[in-house]
């Protein structure tokens, strides 16, 4: 158990060390490698999914995010494997961690301002050498944090957890059941929130038609839509061209 | 500034095909790097940069100068950054001021931020991750594998690489032009649209929302099941009827993603414990 605690908190380690830039950060993947660490690849990819499209709009953005989707990912598959929780269970564990790892998260932004100082008095003296050897450091400082929060959330909050889940009611399962079913449509709410306009309506009705009406994959969807938008594109640069409105 | 706009006139050393891996590898520094509230990702442009500004400084003044001035603030999306640190390398083969150097990436990196949160951040993907997502929960293991591999490509190959490349060989002109020709504007509404058209398919696809709910006149009555009636009026009603609450509750009365997570997780338990849902 306890090598298992180390190599899922290692990927969080890893995950940090490399930031949101190599996506390796993502709900997706975290759970995925982590089902893979403890042995259920299946319960891990499954969960990585569920989380993965009701995470889908969050992301730190100039050190503002309103969630740490990556802690609480790994935390919760490393607890439903290892306790034998479905998929359910590890998203109503997900969100409460999601915003306790995200505090934590914030603190070690703040705290990092203390190093900026050394920074700028080495900048002073011009030592570029040290500023970059300084820079190669974040690394292993990253991984450590990432490590650390993982680990004793493991370590300290397993039993509690269990006990948790112990005393929970037949009927508050189903209902996280069914609430993990329905909490997607708060991903896709937030993707739409960053990129929706009155004039995009007609392909949200066209996508929602062709997978309700024609049960069509999304991926094949995707490609569609890329189709009918290339040939928007074209047609705006060719009325721009012949000096329309564009 | 438009004196770095030809870099085919510069005097430093030229920076050759090799040297660009080198360069991308230290732009890997930028995230999360030591990332603090007042300096972001200042010293990953330093650390970026070095290697050029060693080769190009005439005095250990100038050396002083580009280190005090690149640990200054610096924030961008991390792969749009690399245009930017092309740029910045061209400028400083040119032996431009480190002022004017400074002057244009801060004026930049607003603009840059803004075109790469919105296209790669939030559109590109999502829609690249909610695919490999939808394939995970149909128990695919290439899922994940076709997320990261699909946006990799994108984002570190294409935009990263390339980008600091086109950043060195285009100059400030062609990024000023780029910004106000209104391309750039074009080819996200382009990706946006897509991205639409993908969050209404995953809407039908991958939110389950059905209603057990039997209406019954006494207790002999058969009854009517009301999910079948919902079904003929509009396959996916409830899902789409969900997403459009969820879409008011964040982006209308502005309420916290998480705080409508935990109203949804809230308001399924107690539908479902009434049978409801």
């Amino acid at each position: 158990m306890l090598i298992q605690a180390i190599l899922a908190s290692a990927w969080s380690g890893i995950a940090r060390a490399l930031g949101n830039q190599a996506s390796l950060e993502r709900p997706l993947i975290c759970s995925t490698v982590v089902g893979i660490i403890y042995g259920n690849f299946g319960l891990g990819l499954a969960i990585g999914g569920t989380l993965e499209l009701m995470w889908m709009g969050v992301e730190g953005i100039g050190g503002a995010s309103p969630a740490d989707v990556t802690v609480s990912s790994i935390f919760a598959t490393a607890m439903a494997c290892s306790h034998g929780y479905g998929v359910s269970e590890a998203v109503a564990l997900a969100v409460p961690v999601s915003l306790l790892g995200n505090v934590i998260k914030q603190m070690v932004t703040s705290a990092n301002s203390f190093f900026h100082r050394r920074f700028e008095a080495l900048a002073e003296k011009g030592d570029i050498d040290a500023l970059c050897k300084w820079t190669l450091w974040s690394t292993p400082y990253n991984f450590a944090v990432g490590f650390l929060i993982v680990f004793l959330g493991i370590q300290l909050g397993s039993d509690a957890v269990q006990a948790l889940f112990e005393s929970v009611p037949a009927w508050l399962t189903t209902g996280l059941g069914k609430a993990g079913g329905i909490l997607p449509a708060v991903g896709f709410a937030m993707v739409l929130r960053m990129m929706y306009k009155a004039e995009y309506l007609p392909f949200l009705a066209a996508g929602f038609v062709l997978g309700a009406y024609l049960n069509m994959p999304i991926l094949g969807v995707a490609i569609l839509g890329a189709a009918v938008s290339a040939v928007l594109f074209s047609i705006r640069q060719q009325i721009k061209r012949v000096g329309g409105q564009g | 500034m438009s004196t770095a706009t030809k870099t085919a006139t510069s005097k430093g050393p030229r920076t050759t095909g090799k040297s660009w891996f080198h360069y991308y590898l230290r732009s890997l520094s930028i995230c999360p790097c030591w990332f603090s509230y007042d300096k972001m990702q200042a010293m990953s442009a330093l650390f970026t940069l070095a290697p050029v500004i060693k080769a190009n400084a005439r005095n250990k003044e100038e050396i002083i100068e580009a280190c005090k001035t690149n640990v200054q603030f610096f924030n961008t999306q991390p792969f749009m950054a690399n245009f930017i640190f092309g740029l910045c390398i061209a400028l400083i083969e040119n032996h431009e001021s480190q002022e004017a150097i400074q002057a244009i990436k801060v004026g930049l990196m607003g603009p840059f931020a803004g075109i790469g949160d919105s296209l790669l951040w939030f559109t590109v993907r999502p829609i690249l991750f909610s695919i490999g997502a939808g394939l995970a929960l149909q128990g695919n293991a290439f899922g994940p594998i076709f997320s990261l591999a699909s946006f990799w490509f994108i984002g570190q190959y294409i935009v990263r690489y390339h980008g600091m490349k086109l950043g060195y060989e285009q100059g400030t002109r062609f990024i000023e032009e780029f910004a106000e020709s209104g391309l750039m504007e074009e080819i996200t509404n382009a990706i946006s649209i897509v991205g639409v058209t993908v969050v209404g398919a995953l809407v039908a696809n991958w939110v389950r929302a059905s209603s057990p709910l039997v209406f019954k006149a006494s207790a002999e009555d058969a009854g009517m099941k009301l999910q079948p009636m919902l079904d003929m009026l509009m396959p996916k009603l409830l899902p789409a009827l969900f997403t459009g609450l969820a879409y008011w509750l964040l982006a209308k009365k502005k309420v916290h993603p998480v705080a409508v997570i935990l109203i949804f997780m809230v308001g399924a338990v107690v539908l479902s414990y009434f049978n409801i849902i």
